[in-house]
């Protein structure tokens, strides 16, 4: 128990008064014992003084909570009711709605189960929304495997997201444990027209998991802050996340994960300075043209990689699957020399290979190995 | 009562390092700071912004925290102020002690009665500092979060003005969430 802070004689006789009322209480319903939570007398006795702080200071210490939490505190008093309401962040998942998910249980095997839990949760995100104030808010995250059968429920989330002028946007249609609402129903297609002449936008990060990309719009405007990109497991062509890219003038980090329809990728962005590329299995060729870039991160069985243009390129991190020659390639063909570089581990033999090739290793600050467990099912 | 109080244990002046002077709202106290540790509130520095060159030795008056609730306020900052005493610095430099004796101070420091937490909540968004009123908010959201409205009333003296039925019906409306 921590020793109780100094407190004023009146703090001290109103404890007592609490004390004696607990025990008398107790002791007229035939208590036998009865057991005082000693923190809390510490804080008792004092009128209630958080509940005098301004809005704007109970709104901000609500919003360092889940949203449920946060709800929960509409039915203290009527100070305190409808303040939820403006909390700036939604992070909506099972947990946020007490929903549990049976370890074993398996979307094929289960279709009628995920369908009854995809309906509860879309019925208890509504609800949510219906209250919000929809004035500002920094974060707006969904994940749960949900997919083009709840189309319009996810459109109009996108709506109210871009409504409430949102800084973080991400649509995990998937759980967890990566699992996504079953594969024979089509994927949820991103309303991209949404980002289309709107005014106000604040979009800085957005990431999409299990989406689909398609038909860009014109004047994508409300991608022009767009600092993140991250596309995990998003069915796009080449010339669609060029398109896109093309509005995205402040983009500084791209992600790019399980894009398996892409062929030929072009990075090609002023203020590009991280680029990740993994597990896109029909990549080809990967394209940098980037003055800014600073670090490059890929995985994947090949791909022939062209250093048009990165001059300030100086960390690297590559994983070609056990396929050393192509490592090897990479380092030949890097253009600077590199400051960290991240390679898998499989055998000193294959290291000392690597660190044979010392031309581009004459600043190298950090080589990391790490175990080659690449597993590419994982959003 | 004028009181000089510098509780940086390096000492204020000994190292030629520019000083500030705070005065709390009843006039009561001086404070006299490194500058470094009196830049972390934004409201002070936009008061010396404003007062100019010609700032003297008078001190800054606070007009709304007084003289208890500064001397807490600055007994943070002077354990958050950054090492180097430049103000172009002041932001990007690293307080001048380790993280983990950070956090030990943290933690110690919101162990406060109600009063003196809400005296620093309010202290830290007039004088805009953000260190101090996240940790101050984080507090009281640590009492809040995970619990039942019974638990959370107690825990912060609210009494509720609602009848029985009048909360029954803000539960419903918020069935979701219980």
């Amino acid at each position: 128990m921590t020793h109780p802070p100094a407190w004023d004689r009146m703090e001290r006789l109103r404890v007592l008064e609490v004390i004696g009322a607990v025990l008398e209480h107790a002791a007229s319903n035939g208590a036998v014992a009865a057991c005082l939570d000693l923190p809390d007398l510490a804080l008792l006795g004092n009128p209630d003084m958080i509940s005098s702080l301004p809005d704007d200071i109970l709104i901000n210490i609500l919003s360092l909570m889940t949203v449920r939490e946060a709800a929960v505190t509409d039915v203290l008093s009527t100070r305190w009711r409808h303040l939820w309401e403006s909390v700036d962040h939604f992070i909506l998942d099972m947990h946020t709605f007490g929903m549990q998910v049976p370890p074993n249980s398996d979307n094929h095997g289960n279709l009628d189960f995920w369908n009854s839990e995809a309906t509860k949760f879309v019925g208890k995100v509504n609800e949510l929304l219906s209250h919000h104030k929809g004035n500002k808010l920094k974060e707006f995250k969904v994940e749960f495997p949900l997919s083009s059968a709840h189309a319009s429920e996810l459109d109009r989330w996108v709506a109210f997201a871009v409504a409430s002028h949102a800084e973080t946007l991400t649509l995990s249609l998937c759980d967890e444990h990566g699992r996504v609402a079953t594969d024979h129903t089509e994927a949820y297609v991103f309303p991209l027209k949404q980002f289309s002449d709107v005014g106000g936008c604040q979009l800085h990060v957005l990431s999409l998991c299990k989406c689909i990309l398609e038909t860009v719009p014109a004047n994508l405007n409300g991608f022009s802050y767009l600092y993140s990109l991250s596309l995990c497991h998003v069915r796009m062509v080449d010339e669609v996340l060029l398109s896109i890219m093309s509005s995205c003038n402040a983009l500084h980090n791209l992600y790019l994960r399980a894009c398996h329809k892409l062929i030929d990728l072009r990075a090609s962005r002023a203020q590009l300075v991280n680029l990740e590329v993994h597990w896109c299995q029909r990549l080809r060729s990967i394209s940098i043209h980037a003055e800014k870039m600073e670090s490059f991160s890929y995985t994947s069985r090949r791909a022939d990689i062209e250093f048009e243009c990165a001059p300030v390129l100086c960390e690297l991190t590559a994983c070609f699957r056990g396929m050393w020659h192509h490592t090897l390639a990479l380092l030949d063909k890097f253009p600077n020399k590199l400051k960290m570089l991240t390679l898998p581990c499989s055998s000193r033999l294959q290291a000392s290979r690597v660190l044979k090739h010392n031309g581009r290793f004459a600043v190298l600050k950090e080589i990391t190995w790490f175990m080659a467990t690449c597993d590419h099912r994982r959003c | 009562m004028a009181a000089a109080a510098d509780s940086s244990g390096d000492g204020g002046t000994s190292s030629g390092e520019k000083t500030i002077v705070l005065v709390s709202s009843d006039n009561s106290a001086r404070f006299e700071v490194r500058e470094a540790a009196a830049l972390l509130s934004q409201t002070v520095r936009r008061m010396i912004d404003e007062a100019g060159a010609d700032a003297s030795g008078d001190g800054i008056t606070l007009p709304d925290v007084d003289a208890k609730t500064l001397a807490k306020v600055l007994e943070y900052c002077n354990k958050h102020a950054p090492a180097s005493s430049s103000s172009s610095a002041a932001e990007a430099a690293p307080p001048a002690e380790g993280e983990e004796d950070l956090e030990r101070f943290d933690r110690e420091f919101v162990r406060v009665d109600m009063g003196t937490l809400y005296s620093l909540v309010t202290a830290a968004s007039y004088l805009k500092i953000e260190g101090l009123l996240n940790l101050t908010c984080q507090t009281i959201a640590d009492m809040i979060k995970g619990k039942t409205p019974e638990q959370i009333r107690k825990t912060l003296g609210i009494t509720s003005e609602f009848t029985p039925e009048e909360e029954d019906e803000v539960r419903r409306e918020n069935a979701w969430a219980f």
